[in-house]
């Protein structure tokens, strides 16, 4: 079960940096129609089922995926569609003033975009970009569909083995609560 | 060659015309003072030197070379100041030498403490903008603006969102540049400071040039009629007992 958590952990961390790198991209572009089609569908497509699409189905395209890369690729490309809107909001709140300053001093788009846009949007979004990042750690457990044995997985594991499903699920449950509560309170305790 | 110069400019927006026809020579070492009422174009004309606002017609030009923002021809000083909140004074000053002139971050610092220290700030370098007063913050802005040794330097109302008592120590700051021979526009409400400062007064209307010259003509009863009764509203609003 240990090695379960280690997978739940990295495998979410993954999920969300590349959830974080893609969303802010998608954000800058948030009104182009690639973007909007973009964040309907991972928006609007449970992702169970793009987990079944992303694992059972390409293959019939041609596309066979391993599981953990389905797993991360599809926590990461979810991710991204809610990154790109907290963000989108967030770049809503930079004041223009200080992006004319930017320009005026010779900073080029995409220096402003990750030295002045990004950190403010980021600092005002805080409270919801922490919120994805659980939900994304807890919609983890939905990766055993593709065979990867994460923390959810490993707990029926155990349950159906020793035939105890009382302390298989209460420990299971107490590590997403514990990982949860660590990540929240570690944004918080960071100076703002 | 002038510093700055300014041929037929025009601004529109939509069927509104918000410049028409500015021409204006600036000398390297002046202090021009820009004054005129609400609505007259004076933020647009600083706004259309730096680059930021399009211009219809019309050159601006810097040591003959027409400019774009941020090549470093001009620098301006905002009425809200524009700080960057997420970073301290010094990293706010450091930030532009660092990332367009390249400097190594131990020297992009030095040179930002510096600057701070022009405008009498360095023991504050390290506070963000939230932590500092309004007076602070436009300082620190001043010295953003100056670490990037820009050859005219615009200031857009640069007291116009300060208490009264914190407008003394920024145009205590703009009045030593100006007697360092920074060539600089500067747009005010504040009349005295304008009559002290400039080497010339510009007074704008509806988008022109009503009057150009030395602050002794402007602020005098030689001026324009419509001079002297934009100025009449300032003097009216002066509480001024005589003993």
């Amino acid at each position: 079960m240990m090695a379960a958590t280690w997978a739940t952990i990295w495998i979410s961390a993954a999920g969300i940096a590349i959830g974080f790198a893609l969303g802010v991209p998608l954000a800058v572009a948030a009104q182009r129609w690639w973007a909007r089609l973009y964040i309907s569908f991972f928006r609007g497509v449970p992702l169970l089922v793009q987990l079944l699409l992303a694992y059972y189905a390409l293959p019939f395209l041609g596309i066979d995926l391993p599981g953990i890369v389905a797993a991360v690729g599809t926590l990461g490309l979810c991710c991204a569609a809610y990154m790109a809107e907290i963000l989108r909001g967030g770049f809503a709140l930079v004041p223009r003033g200080g992006l004319e300053a930017a320009r005026l001093l010779g900073l080029t788009p995409t220096q402003t975009l990750l030295r002045i846009r990004l950190p403010i949007a980021a600092q005002a979004m805080r409270p919801a970009l922490v919120n994805e990042a659980i939900l994304i750690i807890k919609a983890s457990s939905l990766i055993s569909v593709v065979g990867i044995l994460e923390l959810t997985r490993s707990a029926q594991a155990l349950a159906s083995s020793t035939f105890e499903p009382l302390p298989a699920y209460a420990l299971c449950g107490a590590i997403y609560l514990i990982i949860n509560l660590s990540l929240s309170f570690a944004a918080r305790a960071r100076p703002a | 060659m002038s510093a700055l110069s300014v041929r037929g400019l025009h601004r529109s927006v939509g069927a509104t015309q918000i410049l028409r026809g500015i021409d204006l020579d600036v000398t390297a070492g002046e202090a021009i003072g820009i004054i005129g009422p609400s609505g007259s174009g004076k933020s647009s004309l600083l706004r259309c030197i730096a680059g930021l606002d399009p211009i219809a017609a019309g050159s601006v030009a810097v040591e003959g070379r027409a400019t774009r923002p941020g090549d470093g021809a001009v620098g301006m000083v905002f009425q809200q100041f524009n700080l960057w909140p997420h970073l301290t004074a010094r990293q706010n000053v450091a930030l532009a030498l660092r990332l367009v002139r390249k400097l190594p971050v131990r020297e992009a610092d030095a040179r930002a403490e510096a600057a701070l220290a022009q405008v009498g700030l360095a023991a504050l370098a390290a506070r963000k903008p939230a932590a500092l007063s309004g007076g602070q913050q436009q300082r620190v802005a001043i010295a953003r603006t100056l670490a990037m040794e820009p050859r005219v330097l615009l200031f857009d109302e640069p007291t116009a969102a300060l208490d009264p008592e914190l407008t003394t120590e920024v145009l205590d700051v703009i009045r030593a540049l100006a007697a360092g021979g920074t060539t600089m526009l500067v747009v005010s409400h504040e009349m005295g400071f304008v009559a002290g400062l400039a080497t010339r007064v510009v007074f704008l209307d509806h988008g022109q040039v009503v009057q150009s010259g030395p602050p002794a003509e402007i602020f005098s009863q030689r001026a324009e009629p419509r001079i002297q009764a934009f100025l009449q509203t300032y003097l009216s609003r002066v509480a001024w007992v005589q003993a």
